[in-house]
């Protein structure tokens, strides 16, 4: 990460699936702080919450209970605080053309979808970091 | 307006005839007038001649009995003399009446009647001295004879009177000649315009004859062909009521009547309105005489039946113009049973939609929740293999791996799953696909291995449809022939030829067939001929062929002797079939 000062926000309801991220996180030796929310509610009352750190990085799943990810980017994509600068990268079992679409019509910078296979899902994580490391992102 | 013209013309040819008679009357009229007029003045003059002779003779008798008194002395000559001066005296008052106004005559008989007076009183001079015993010297009785003046004048007159008579005559006959020429010619004229009026009218009546037989058989041909219509209209299939401009119904054909439940006596006379009562059709022009009448055709209305209840019809309405007035010609269907299986129709429709979106649904559930803790369970299996693998021994890494490898194929049966409901479910805007270029990708990112051939028989046709369902199609064909191929020497030939509208496209494989009683169910979901373990299959790829083939309008089938290899057929019509979506949709 070319940012490793500030969290990474992970959007996810499955256990096992926020287990994976951690993991690969820490066979990637990912050093940012891993922050998670359970669905989209509760990742936008963190970053609305003024006391909390902004994270550098959200990921998202779209398929949660209470708010999914598509109504979470629309809610950041609507919010004044600038949290639409916030890259967001979409990780994701959905293959749906129309969850997509709708993704990048709200502005995500990527969109992965989730291997079934976990050392699949490793080589997905670590092109998450490479990129990000190139990248550019917003202090 | 024909009409007028005879008429005029019958008019104006007794108008001629009427004038020339008329003419010719006015004619003779004038000519007996005239001949009249000299015939009284040849009357006249003879008459005056007559006196003339009588005035002379007279005067000639009193002159000879006086002359014969003086010779004799006979006194009853004298009595003889007074009776033919008192003739004389007659005959000169008639001449004066008969004379009249003619100057010349009128001043010769005054002058006559001077001399006669005068000869008269030398007569009278003589007498009184014979009276008195006295003889008349012979001398003296020598100058008493007439004078020559009277003579002279009598003569004049007599000669006048006579060349009068004489032109009057000329005069009359040349008039006559005239009258006569006239009358002929006016007779001439008449019968000649007679003779027009005549070839007229019997010209007109001819033209009249053979009009009247000429409607007469239109009438005949009017009458048949109104049977015709009423034969047709009675047994026309479709319920037809012919409306005047007011929508008062003209007719009322029979399955109308059966239609309505009114018979044709009934509502004929009365308007459509009582049949058609509210037209629910918009966007249709309406006859603003009546509105219940709409023209157009494939309408959508509602009747009325007899006993009041409603049903739906369908109306065609055509106008005519008959002798200047519209006619509306409305054919009638009744749609009740079209509804109900409309009904029926959409409902089943309505079903469909929601199996279809129950399908989708179920495909999203599957997709997300199914696959979500499949890939909880490869994580953790993976995790315990990696972090386990010590105290798992040879047995346990061996079992997660077995497990590890379920998990993906039940996430590629998922898979399947969910590419086989996409489908006709999400598709994509229709192009022309060059399906030489997709045939040749598809070979490159399949990468076959060496002793695989795959060959190209000419250039393939570019056909109309969704590129990623082609390419899907002939990946699935191309790789069933490549993971099946059981040869040292495989060789794979994709051939495209133009037969009967279709395309006709044919992958072969010289692999290991398929046994006839297989050729069907392998076209079938998640049916698979080989061990799952032996060769990894979903049992997906022919099904999504064939439901890509169908969805583009074409057929699939296979042709194959085990042990030789396989042929798989299929074709796509040259064009596109209707059914395919023309625009991309994204539910």
């Amino acid at each position: 990460m070319k940012i490793t000062s500030r969290p990474i926000l992970l959007v996810e309801d499955d256990d096992v699936d926020a287990m994976a991220v951690i993991r690969a996180f820490k066979s990637l030796h990912i050093t940012n702080r891993l922050e998670r929310a359970e669905n989209g509610e509760a990742a936008l009352a963190a970053l609305r919450d003024p006391r909390h750190e902004r994270p550098c990085l959200v990921l998202l799943d779209i398929n949660m209970p209470v708010m999914g990810g598509i109504e979470f980017l629309h809610a950041i994509k609507d919010d004044n605080r600038d949290l639409r600068c916030i890259p967001v990268v979409v990780l994701t079992t959905s293959n749906e053309q129309e969850d997509k679409m709708r993704s990048f019509d709200l502005g995500v910078a990527g969109y992965m979808k989730k291997p079934v296979d976990y050392q699949q899902f490793v080589e997905t994580v670590r092109t998450i970091d490479r990129y990000w490391t190139v990248s550019e992102m917003p202090e | 307006m024909k009409k007028l013209r005879i008429e005029t013309r019958v008019l104006a040819g007794f108008t001629l005839a009427l004038a020339v008679i008329a003419a010719g009357g006015a004619l003779v009229y004038h000519a007996i007038g005239e001949f009249n007029a000299t015939s009284k003045a040849a009357v006249t003059s003879r008459e005056v001649l007559a006196e003339l002779d009588g005035t002379y003779s007279s005067l000639t008798q009193a002159e000879a009995h006086e002359r014969s008194f003086l010779v004799l002395g006979d006194s009853s000559d004298l009595a003889q003399r007074q009776a033919a001066i008192g003739r004389l005296d007659v005959h000169l008052a008639e001449l004066h009446r008969l004379i009249g106004a003619d100057p010349r005559q009128r001043s010769r008989l005054q002058r006559l009647t001077g001399e006669i007076a005068s000869y008269l009183r030398l007569l009278r001079q003589s007498t009184p001295v014979r009276a008195r015993g006295q003889p008349v010297r012979r001398q003296r009785a020598a100058t008493l004879p007439v004078p020559y003046r009277i003579r002279h004048l009598v003569e004049l007159m007599r000669q006048t009177e006579a060349t009068r008579l004489h032109l009057r005559r000329a005069h009359t006959a040349m008039r006559l000649h005239e009258t006569i020429i006239t009358l002929v010619l006016l007779l001439l004229a008449s019968a000649a315009s007679l003779s027009f009026l005549y070839i007229g009218i019997r010209h007109e009546i001819r033209d009249r004859r053979s009009a009247e037989d000429a409607l007469l058989h239109e009438t005949e041909l009017l009458s048949q062909s109104k049977e015709r219509m009423r034969a047709v209209l009675d047994t026309a299939a479709e319920a037809i009521i012919v409306i005047d401009g007011d929508g008062t119904v003209e007719r009322f054909n029979a399955s109308a009547e059966r239609m309505f439940g009114w018979s044709s006596g009934e509502i004929v006379g009365q308007n459509v309105c009582q049949l058609l009562p509210v037209p629910r059709e918009s966007g249709v022009r309406q006859i603003p005489t009546s509105p219940a009448l709409v023209v157009g055709s494939g309408c959508e209305t509602e009747g009325r039946r007899r006993g009041g209840e409603t049903f739906p019809l369908e109306i065609s309405v055509s106008k005519i113009r008959i002798a200047g007035k519209p006619v509306f010609t409305s054919v009638l269907r009744d749609i009740s049973e079209r509804r109900r299986s409309e009904t029926a129709l959409a409902a089943a429709m309505q079903e469909l939609r929601n199996s279809n979106e129950e399908l989708r649904n179920f495909a999203y559930v599957v997709s997300h929740d199914l696959k979500a803790p499949l890939r909880g369970i490869g994580s953790l299996a993976d995790w315990l293999q990696a972090d386990y693998a010590e105290q798992l021994g040879s047995e346990g890494r061996k079992y997660l791996q077995l497990l590890m490898g379920r998990v993906r194929r039940m996430d590629q049966l998922i898979d399947g799953i969910l590419e086989y409901s996409r489908v006709g479910r999400v598709t994509e805007a229709r192009t022309y696909i060059d399906l030489d270029q997709v045939v040749r990708e598809s070979v490159d990112l399949l990468v076959p291995p060496e002793h695989i051939r795959i060959v190209i028989d000419g250039a393939l046709p570019s056909v109309a449809g969704e590129p990623t369902r082609m390419r899907q199609l002939f990946q699935n064909l191309l790789s069933n022939a490549i993971k099946f191929m059981d040869k040292p020497h495989g060789l794979i030939r994709v051939t495209a030829h133009a037969a009967d509208g279709v395309w006709h496209f044919t992958v072969a494989d010289n692999g290991p067939g398929i046994d006839p009683r297989h050729h069907e169910k392998i076209f079938q979901l998640f049916q698979t001929l080989a061990p799952r373990d032996r060769i990894e299959g979903t049992g997906v790829g022919l099904a999504l062929a064939r439901k890509i083939v169908e969805l583009h309008g074409g057929h699939i089938w296979v042709e194959s002797i085990p042990g030789q290899g396989s042929k798989f057929h299929f074709t796509f019509p040259h064009d596109v079939p209707a059914e395919m979506p023309r625009t991309a949709q994204v539910p």
